[in-house]
């Protein structure tokens, strides 16, 4: 049996940090001991809900699933400020005063809306100076963190029982809803910390399909996990992809340059820029790409399937690889 | 909310706290308010796990504190702040044997999914009170599930503690009760028949049976109350009342009764469920010395009565 690859779906408990659930998955393992497990993108010890897990060459997926949007629960307790933004921290302030009604916070949650910039909490794992800020956090220092951009795409109150607030969000990368929590509480005047986070979408996934660390353990232990395993196609399927042909294929993932002549067939609109999959004839994923900016848009050509408005110039390169995912040697052609 | 009894569950997805919630005071109330938020933050349905008979009914018996709520008072409460879950345990000698960790483990965990842990400052468990939040915290990273813990609830310099409401019950101050317990504390029952003392007197009274000898009731005396329930025809009421809470030495050591005279109009009450709450302490029993004596007194109580409820009307 080759070696296991895929997406395992996992609804995170809370109390565990996402390494944590990695590495029961790891140990966990029947039949495929040194199997590369990880995840795709991390959430807090404190919240709960779906948690991708990558085997073996789906690893290197990761960056292309924590491109997704996701979609979170999650509640925001008004009023009281903590150092870490979530309920396990430090309380620094705790505002006396009435509590902003329903009216003022869908006010101010127009202000979280589209693409903003944020500033990261503390106590994060990204790096200011090589070091990790909650190393730093940890050791009591606090250092001038840039602001990131980042995106809200839905933002919408699902209860507000003052002080609590509950609100499903919808956003892209890098977003801290902790972050979202303070910054919201700020602009409300009171301060505010995330009381709870679950998270319930990742691009196509939805927490309906994970299932409880405990059943996952337990699959793990049996074998049944392999039928829980998504393979890496079907993980991307909603991505659009490109065939290239069979003679090319080798070659294309040994680093030679690629053409539009090397392409078999093409989504219709590819947008310059945007992650793409690369398919052998077999519908095999090769490779994961980002198409490239047309030099001279609008040039007709003809393929196998019939002839279609190529979105980029025949002489220049389709796409540039990001991830290869096979060996060459595993790929037919020469 | 549903109840359920046992450990022999399948609960799916559940925020879990426990204790024995006696009174569901302002403390408990803070506490289920966070059980639910921790319940709908993560998809999960909240489950309250509480023990009968009380724990130190088994441990050290004869010295279990009286009780301000009775089982199914304490059940109508947690209901009413919106618990999905009731489970009931039997506290046992077994049980009461089982250490701390073995206890979350074996007992509570296979209850179903459990997303997490809510509980007071002061929570121990097991085996003479061997576990504690610490335990709990270590118990959630090895298992996957939250532990949040409530901070020492204060109205004003008074921290909320169940003693403190059943002092402030026991020598008759209930605003001070109200104020611990977020409401007036309440007494529910069975109407029964009396002897008819009331209607000869022209003031006709429900008598509300305390079926639970351990129910801890202000002292004897007259007060302003307030009554709900439902009446014999099935219909419900709410109104005002003048309840008179007193020994009936005719009936010796049988079960206390408290004799209610509810205001606005005639109704069939009996064999229906009444729930009275203690408003304000009015006059303590007296004897007198004619019965046309006290039916003066009774009609000065009903306007005092009138007077101290609209009062907290307007309020």
């Amino acid at each position: 049996m080759s070696a296991p690859a895929g997406l395992l779906l996992v609804d995170k408990p809370g109390g565990l940090t996402s390494h944590d659930v990695v590495l029961r998955a790891r140990r966990g393992l029947r039949g495929a001991r040194g199997t590369r497990v990880g995840h795709a993108g991390t959430l807090d010890p404190a919240a709960t809900g779906l948690l991708i897990l990558l085997l073996g060459r789906a690893t290197k997926l990761a960056e292309t699933l924590m491109d997704e949007r996701k979609e979170y629960e999650a509640a925001i307790a008004l009023g009281r400020t903590t150092d870490t933004g979530d309920a396990t921290g430090r309380t620094l302030r705790e505002h006396a005063g009435p509590i902003p009604d329903a009216a003022a916070v869908a006010r101010a949650l127009e202000e979280f809306r589209g693409e903003f910039e944020q500033v990261p909490p503390m106590v994060s794992a990204l790096k200011v100076g090589g070091k990790r800020l909650y190393d730093l956090a940890r050791i009591g220092r606090s250092v001038d963190r840039a602001p990131r951009r980042v995106r809200v795409d839905e933002i919408e109150v699902r209860a507000y029982d003052p002080p609590l607030l509950s609100l499903r969000v919808v956003c892209g990368r890098g977003m801290y809803l902790r972050a979202l929590a303070a910054d919201l509480g700020e602009a409300l005047g009171v301060g505010g910390t995330l009381a709870s986070l679950r998270r319930t979408r990742v691009g196509p996934f939805g927490i309906g399909r994970a299932i409880p660390l405990a059943d996952l353990e337990a699959a793990l232990r049996s074998g049944a996990w392999r039928e829980r395993l998504i393979a890496p196609h079907d993980a991307l399927a909603h991505i659009p992809g490109v065939v290239v042909s069979d003679g090319h294929a080798r070659r294309l993932l040994q680093g030679r340059a690629t053409g539009w002549d090397d392409v078999v067939s093409f989504p219709e609109a590819l947008v310059p820029g945007s992650t793409i999959r690369v398919l052998d004839t077999e519908g095999r994923l090769l490779a994961i790409a980002r198409a490239l900016a047309p030099p001279d848009a609008g040039v007709e050509a003809g393929f196998g399937a019939g002839t279609a408005v190529l979105p980029c110039g025949r002489a220049s390169a389709p796409f540039r690889l990001e991830r290869v995912l096979v060996e060459p040697a595993e790929v037919g052609g020469g | 909310m549903e109840i359920l009894q046992g450990f022999d569950q399948r609960l799916g997805r559940i925020a879990v706290t426990l204790g024995s919630f006696d009174g569901v005071h302002v403390g408990h109330q803070r506490l289920l308010a966070r059980l639910f938020a921790m319940a709908r933050g993560h998809g999960a349905r909240s489950a309250v796990l509480t023990f009968d008979p009380h724990p130190r009914a088994v441990i050290t018996p004869g010295k279990e504190p009286p009780l301000l709520t009775t089982a199914p008072e304490r059940e109508a409460l947690l209901a009413d702040a919106g618990v999905d879950l009731l489970v009931r345990l039997r506290f046992d000698a077994s049980l009461a044997d089982t250490e701390a960790a073995d206890f979350i483990v074996m007992k509570v965990l296979p209850l179903g999914e459990v997303v997490g842990f809510v509980v007071g400052y002061d929570f121990h468990f097991g085996k003479r009170r061997g576990g504690n939040t610490a335990l709990l915290r270590a118990l959630g990273k090895e298992h996957g599930f939250l532990v949040e813990e409530v901070g020492e609830q204060a109205i004003g310099p008074v921290a909320v503690k169940s003693t403190r409401v059943r002092d402030a019950v026991a020598r008759g101050d209930l605003a001070a009760a109200a104020s611990l317990l977020g409401r007036p504390h309440l007494v529910s029952g069975r109407v029964v028949p009396g002897a008819g003392r009331g209607r000869e007197l022209g003031f006709r009274t429900a008598n509300v049976e305390i079926a639970n000898p351990a129910k801890l009731l202000p002292p004897e005396g007259v007060y302003a109350v307030r009554v709900g329930g439902v009446a014999r025809d099935g219909t419900p009421f709410e109104a005002g009342g003048v309840a008179n809470l007193g020994v009936r030495p005719t009936f010796g050591g049988g079960p206390r009764v408290l004799e209610v005279h509810v205001l606005g109009g005639e109704r069939d009450l009996y064999e229906g469920e009444m729930t009275v709450r203690f408003i304000e302490r009015l006059r303590e029993e007296r004897r007198f010395e004619s019965p046309s004596a006290l039916a003066a007194q009774i009609g000065e109580d009903v306007a005092r009565a009138r007077a101290v409820l609209a009062r907290g009307e307007r309020a």
